[in-house]
């Protein structure tokens, strides 16, 4: 029975294991920055209008 | 499951006290520019956290996975030497650590700032309670404001007080005005610190430490010594009161004797000359 070639396969597993990893990776992160970290500026700057609103009348 | 609980609700509807909660995840709201500047960094570092934390369990379930002796019984063949591999787990992390360096040391250096800063407040450690002066307002003796504050016993608290935290007499300052506060200790090494206006500095015995400080907003800050200082160390809390103007120069009138700054003003009118030249 005739091998499957076995040249080139941890080159081509680690380029997928690496860019596979990094960009799980970079999705999660730009999940955290635009689910957690954007919505509690938003409300930081949202309760800081508000208050400057309610400040000036 | 209480904190299980309190995860999921302080997630959906983040809104922290200004003092430490039971089961708190995640930090305080903030209440001046500096701890939004904390925060902000945080969450920076807090991208490339996440960043590696995902690559590096990804590359460590695929080796587990893929280069295990059932799975591929050749695999003595590959664990002795990889130059792509190796360029990138050296050179990647350098530039992740320039990323996390820059926005740091900017930080830093902004937080050390102290630029003309219209009040003065000096915190003063002991074992173990802190004094404060205010040094800017003197009587006709030349003697400035000063009182202690101690921890009010769990005894006296009363209904909405804060076990630990509450304190006789707070510090009184006004919102959105530049204070600049002076932080030393008596006998041994305190610490001085409130985690909602992003402040922590060493008070030294025979030093100074400054920092700067703009509160956002009126409330009350909590705080608590941050360096082991004995055997009560746990039991001196910082209480910073943050009021409007008008309220803080009612506050000072009411420190007899009357005090006149050190240019012989009322307080009221140096800081109406100093904080508000547009009314004045
Ligand atoms: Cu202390």
């Amino acid at each position: 029975m005739a091998l499957a070639p076995i040249t080139g396969i941890l080159r081509k597993r680690l380029i997928f294991d690496i860019s596979a990893g990094l960009g799980l990776g970079l999705a999660c992160s730009y999940a955290y920055w635009y689910g957690v970290h954007i919505p509690s500026v938003r409300k930081r700057d949202a309760f800081y209008a508000k208050l400057a609103q309610e400040k000036s009348q | 499951m209480c904190f299980l609980s309190n995860l999921i609700w302080l997630s959906s509807n983040l809104c922290s006290n200004d003092a430490a909660q039971p089961w708190q995840f995640g930090f305080q709201d903030g209440g001046s520019p500096s701890y939004e500047g904390i925060v902000e960094l945080h969450d920076d570092i807090m991208f490339y956290l996440i960043l590696i934390l995902v690559g590096v369990a990804w590359m460590l379930m695929s080796t587990i996975r893929k280069f295990n002796w059932n799975h591929n019984q050749i695999v003595h063949k590959y664990l002795n030497h990889g130059t792509v591999l190796e360029l990138i787990w050296t050179i990647s992390p350098a530039l992740v650590l320039i990323a996390i360096a820059f926005p740091s040391f900017k930080l830093l250096y902004l937080l050390d700032e102290v630029i003309d800063p219209v009040m003065t407040v000096k915190a003063i450690g002991n074992q173990w309670y802190w004094s404060y002066e205010y040094s800017d307002y003197l009587d006709q003796e030349g003697q400035s404001i000063e009182f202690d504050s101690y921890l009010v016993p769990e005894s006296d608290l009363e209904i909405g007080d804060l076990r630990l935290l509450e304190v006789d007499n707070r510090v009184v300052v006004p919102v959105d005005t530049h204070i600049r506060f002076i932080v030393t200790a008596r006998d041994v090494i305190h610490s001085f610190a409130v985690p909602s206006l992003g402040v922590k500095l060493d008070c030294i015995p025979g030093r100074l430490n400054q920092f700067s400080l703009v509160i956002n907003r009126e409330g009350v800050f909590y705080g608590q010594c941050s360096e082991l200082c004995g055997v009560l160390h746990g039991f001196m809390p910082v209480v910073i009161e943050a009021v409007s103007l008008e309220q803080y120069l009612a506050w000072l009138s009411d420190q007899i004797p009357p005090y006149l700054t050190k240019e012989g003003y009322t307080p009221c009118i140096y800081l109406c000359i100093t904080h508000l030249p547009s009314v004045c």
